[in-house]
């Protein structure tokens, strides 16, 4: 790295110190982290002035150090109630799992679902070759010093009754660094809907950095919502990495809801034939709100499809990114690729950056990305006005159906009902706004 | 039942009505023709109370109110409908999520208790099967994904639904074919009414062959420059606009 001529403070050094504190592991895994570590001190924090990041200040992360939080947490059940589903159930408080409030049950043989602390101490060999994404400098942190998360796999064939639900919840301790890794597997033609929800509460400034790393074999499906509604003072920072063999589906929803900074990525590699994913996201901002999407799909092999629509509705002083890059290798023909980001500003404050990218090097491909910026449309509520519908009630309807028309091509039902419920509260509190400023 | 008077109006900073005058009382069904760009639809949008057509001078009195003070939904609560040229697309909300909330915005404005989702659909459906309405419209999202036809189709269902005491069609016919046009035609004649009055906006007579005007005016670049009665429309049909030498 080039060395500025001002001397500038070396904000990654400090974590240097946090790897010594991992303890008693294989040596496969210590030395994972360690070069993990390595490569993080050596790439840095992210800054403005990485591509990647041009949209998001790391600042409020990088001007203290956040260090893991240490040892269990014990958290009432209250606190997760609203957010349950009919599922298969894994909780992690300030990064460690929680087996108390937990809900595993019997999978079908050769099936695992444990958490990755558990499979560290005892069945390292679950994980040894499934482990090590590190492909950004926050990756590579979390991978020196993640202890824990979810380790889903699942053998060829099997299918669950029911979605696997993981929750992170945040007790918003000052300062704590809270990175979750999390390995998902599916066999041959096996299917899975996984659910990752972080909530959080409490007034301090903790930050979640979670990783999740997919690989999905031949004809593998998997319903993948990553949901994000942490306090207004939480950072989270995120990255879904997938690999997709051939024929592989994966159907990806991130959300996420007023959160200090929320930044997602996604990473979807269409390694083999006919592989096909499907991204979806939405961000709703109210306040100071800011979140980040950025997704870079590869299209590796020929016939390979991926669509993308990503929306935000952002009020008050609100900010949202996104950053989507696809790229088509050479040789990947018939390649179908579409990227859609629309954006809905209900204030003047509220901002959307949006920024496509596209990198093309196979000649018989269909591609098209496209990006909006603006209010409701305006022939819209005219004619729901026209009807006789309040201003502010069809300001309202506008809204949910700027969302809800996203949200209900999310194939699972169970998800697609529980995310509508997630953004009911939103929607109707910003409804309730738009009544008040207009009585 | 609606009075216009010397109505001038100003679109993008342009006057497109300049002094025209309507008297439309109720139980009637008046015409409104004329070529492109004389400001016809400019007068539907006018009445409905879209943003963006100014009234610069002269008045609209409807039902002894001020109209031209009066919020898009509180025209729609007072009765006047639009039926639109263009129906809009509002992809995320269905047509009876939709059509529930005008009626029960209309009926809270009226006074009248708010029907629930049974009482609703019972009505839909009876109103919808009298103009050939496939149940699945109701079910999909408001105008999206259906034909030309269907939208038509569609505003004129709104209408029969929201029962309004002033109906404007904005060029209802434009985009049917013979057996839609017969439908939608059908639909429009079946709510004469004495209580009623409906303003007919278009460019041919074609529809007028099945919703027989009381009067029929003909605008030109702003203003009413012929009035007279049905028969006024085969007279355009035959010699055109610029034969009657009210082209501008």
């Amino acid at each position: 790295m080039a060395k500025s001529f001002f001397r500038t403070v070396d904000r990654a050094a400090p974590y240097a110190a946090q790897l010594a504190k991992t303890g008693e592991e294989p040596v496969w895994l210590a030395s994972l982290r360690h070069d993990a570590m390595a490569q993080f001190q050596s790439e840095g924090f992210p800054t403005l002035r990485t591509e990647a990041w041009k949209y998001t200040n790391l600042e409020r992360l990088t001007r203290e150090v956040f260090t893991p939080a240490d040892g269990p947490v014990r958290i009432e059940e209250a606190r997760i109630a609203p957010y349950k589903i009919d599922a298969h159930l894994l909780v992690f408080v300030d990064g460690t799992f929680f087996s108390g409030l937990s809900e595993l049950a019997l999978l079908p043989e050769g099936s695992a679902l444990l958490s990755l602390g558990r499979a560290i101490e005892f069945a390292p060999e679950l994980i040894e070759a499934r482990l090590g994404h590190r492909d950004s400098a926050l990756a590579a942190l979390n991978l020196a010093l993640a202890k824990d998360g979810a380790v889903i796999v699942l053998p060829k064939g099997v299918a669950l009754d029911k979605p696997i639900h993981v929750i992170h919840v945040s007790t918003g301790r000052e300062r704590a660094a809270h990175h979750l890794r999390h390995v998902i597997a599916l066999g041959e033609n096996a299917a899975a809907t996984v659910v990752e929800s972080y909530i959080g509460y409490g007034p301090g400034t903790a930050w979640t950095n979670a990783v999740t790393e997919v690989k999905l074999a031949q004809g593998a499906r998997l319903n993948h919502c990553k949901w994000v509604e942490e306090t207004e003072a939480a950072l989270h920072t995120g990255r879904l990495a997938l690999d997709l063999d051939r024929n592989a589906t994966v159907e990806v929803f991130v959300g996420a809801v007023n959160s200090g900074i929320a930044r997602n990525e996604v990473v979807a590699y269409l390694a083999g034939d006919g592989a096909e994913a499907r991204i979806d996201g939405i961000s709703l901002g109210r306040g100071h709100a800011h979140i980040d999407d950025w997704t870079e799909v590869v299209h590796v092999a020929p016939r390979t499809n991926s669509r993308q629509v990503f929306k935000s509705v952002l009020d008050d002083r609100s900010h949202s990114a996104f950053q989507g890059r696809v790229v088509v290798k050479e040789g990947a023909q018939k390649v179908d690729a579409h990227q859609t980001n629309r954006n809905l500003l209900l204030s003047r404050g509220a901002r959307a950056d949006s920024k496509p990218e596209l990198e093309i090097l196979a000649d018989d491909v269909k591609c098209s990305h496209g990006a909006t910026v603006g209010d409701l449309d305006k022939n819209s509520m005219f004619y729901l006005r026209s009807r006789g519908i309040p201003e502010a009630e069809a300001r309202a309807l506008l809204v949910e159906a700027f969302v809800t028309e996203l949200v209900e091509q999310v194939s699972a039902a169970p998800v697609r009902d529980w995310l509508m419920a997630r953004m009911e509260s939103w929607l109707v509190s910003e409804r309730v706004k738009t009544a008040v400023a207009a009585a | 039942m609606l009075s216009v008077k010397n109505l001038h109006v100003t679109v993008d900073g342009k006057e497109i009505l300049k002094g025209l005058d309507l008297e439309v009382g109720a139980g009637q069904v008046h015409a409104i023709m004329g070529p492109n760009g004389s400001g016809k639809s400019t007068l539907a949008y006018t009445l409905a109370g879209r943003d963006g057509y100014v009234p610069t001078s002269g008045s609209v009195t409807y039902k002894g109110k001020d109209l031209l003070t009066m919020a898009p939904e509180e025209r729609a609560g007072e009765g006047i409908f639009l039926a639109f040229q263009y129906p809009v697309e509002i992809p995320g909300v269905a047509n009876l999520t939709f059509l529930r909330t005008a009626l029960n915005a209309i009926r809270a404005h009226r006074g009248d208790k708010r029907l629930d989702a049974v009482e609703f659909i019972k009505l839909a459906r009876e109103r919808g099967k009298a103009l050939g309405m496939d149940d699945k419209l109701l079910q999909r999202a408001v105008n999206v994904g259906f034909s030309g036809g269907e939208k038509k189709r569609n505003e004129v269902f709104q209408m029969a639904l929201l029962d309004p005491a002033l109906a404007i069609l904005d060029e209802t016919d434009s985009g049917l074919d013979v057996d839609a046009l017969r439908v939608v035609a059908e639909g429009i004649n079946h709510m004469r009414g004495p209580e009623r009055a409906i303003i007919v906006v278009t460019h041919y007579e074609r529809l007028l062959e099945y919703i027989v005007p009381d009067r029929v005016h003909i605008l030109a670049a702003g203003r009413i420059v012929k009035s007279g009665d049905a028969t006024l429309a085969r007279e355009i049909e035959r010699a055109g606009y610029g034969a009657l030498g009210t082209a501008a």
